[in-house]
């Protein structure tokens, strides 16, 4: 990663909150980081290369989360970040699988670890994996920002979609 | 509604199922013999009439619903036939960002649900909200022949169960 690319990605994690989970312009993210758009573009190749940073950055927050969880929470870590970062969250689950480019896929793969392990990026089961998880995580901004609904009940309810989708995904006679 | 309001919406229905795009002024117009100026007579903006659309189709899977409740027949399997018949409908509908729609059409879409879910009055929307958002790929799913029927029934029946207990709702 170059020296500008984390104040790059910091500016348009920030719009992100701003816009409610809408997708910043080149223009907007380098106005926030004080450079020009051409800077932007000496070190980043195009917007979707800034997006892609940008999730994969938003991915090892939600890893972190996790780890000071501790093992063994399950849901829950990702279930917090949801709900004190639904406008990221929202923006996340507007990514178009098949426009992700590959260092989100790879981000992606080793984050939804709870998928059978022949749904890998670039297959059509992955496509759809990424489709749900997406759609769950759109679910999950309403879900876990309702304070009626129980944080237990709704970690029952994230386990239970992942047990369904992996059964549901799981198919070794489909090839990519 | 007035008469020429509704031909515009069911005009523009048809032309959602068509195209799968939100229907364009000029389409509605020349459709209905009208300068695209003397549509804006009978609506404020497009919006009112995609906001008016998506009860129509609301209703319409509703209806599924019912339907298959009249006959005995499961509701999941119903819905999603009514999802790959009106695949363009559907994709339409749910291209929507759900946070983004008018009080108006969450309220419709309410009532309607609890027409067909004894959900508590004061948990439908956050049942309508979620839920909505849990389907968005239902299309996506449901239509692709490598996403074999039998494994959409059960994904999204599961889902289904699951999404009614966390709100309590007896299934």
């Amino acid at each position: 990663m170059s020296d500008r690319q984390p104040e790059i990605i910091s500016a348009a994690r920030q719009l992100i909150v701003e816009k409610e989970g809408r997708d910043p312009s080149i223009r907007e993210i380098a106005e926030r980081a004080y450079m020009s758009p051409a800077t932007v573009y000496v070190h980043f190749t195009n917007l979707a290369e800034v997006f892609d940073a940008v999730l994969v950055d938003l991915l090892t927050d939600i890893r972190a989360a996790g780890e000071e969880y501790g093992n063994g929470d399950g849901a829950r870590p990702a279930l917090r970040w949801i709900a004190e970062h639904p406008e990221l969250a929202v923006w996340t689950s507007d990514r178009a699988p098949a426009e992700l480019l590959d260092g989100a896929q790879q981000a992606l793969a080793a984050f939804f670890n709870f998928l059978p392990a022949e749904v890998q990026p670039g297959s059509k089961p992955w496509d759809r994996a990424v489709v749900l998880v997406f759609a769950l995580t759109r679910s999950l901004v309403h879900l876990a920002t309702d304070p009626a609904v129980d944080t237990e009940d709704l970690v029952d309810f994230v386990e239970g979609f992942v047990v369904r989708a992996n059964v549901a995904l799981t198919d070794p006679g489909e090839s990519a | 509604m007035s008469d020429r309001l509704d031909d515009i919406v069911r005009l523009g229905r048809r032309i959602v199922a068509e195209t799968g795009e939100d229907p364009a002024a000029r389409d509605l117009a020349r459709e209905l013999e009208m300068a695209p100026a003397s549509l804006y007579e009978h609506v404020d903006n497009l919006s009112e009439v995609n906001d008016l659309i998506r009860l129509i189709v609301a209703e319409e899977v509703m209806e599924t619903v019912r339907g298959a409740r009249s006959q005995g027949d499961p509701e999941v399997p119903a819905i999603l036939d009514w999802v790959c018949d009106d695949r363009l409908s559907a994709n339409w509908w749910l291209s929507v960002d759900v946070s983004l729609l008018p009080e108006s059409v969450i309220d419709a879409i309410d009532d309607a649900l609890a027409r067909v879910v004894p959900i508590a009055p004061d948990r439908r929307r956050s049942f309508v909200k979620a839920g909505l958002a849990l389907v968005v790929a239902m299309p996506e799913v449901t239509c692709d022949p490598h996403f074999t029927r039998e494994r959409a029934v059960a994904f999204y029946e599961g889902l289904w169960v699951d999404l009614c207990r966390l709100f309590g709702v007896p299934t």
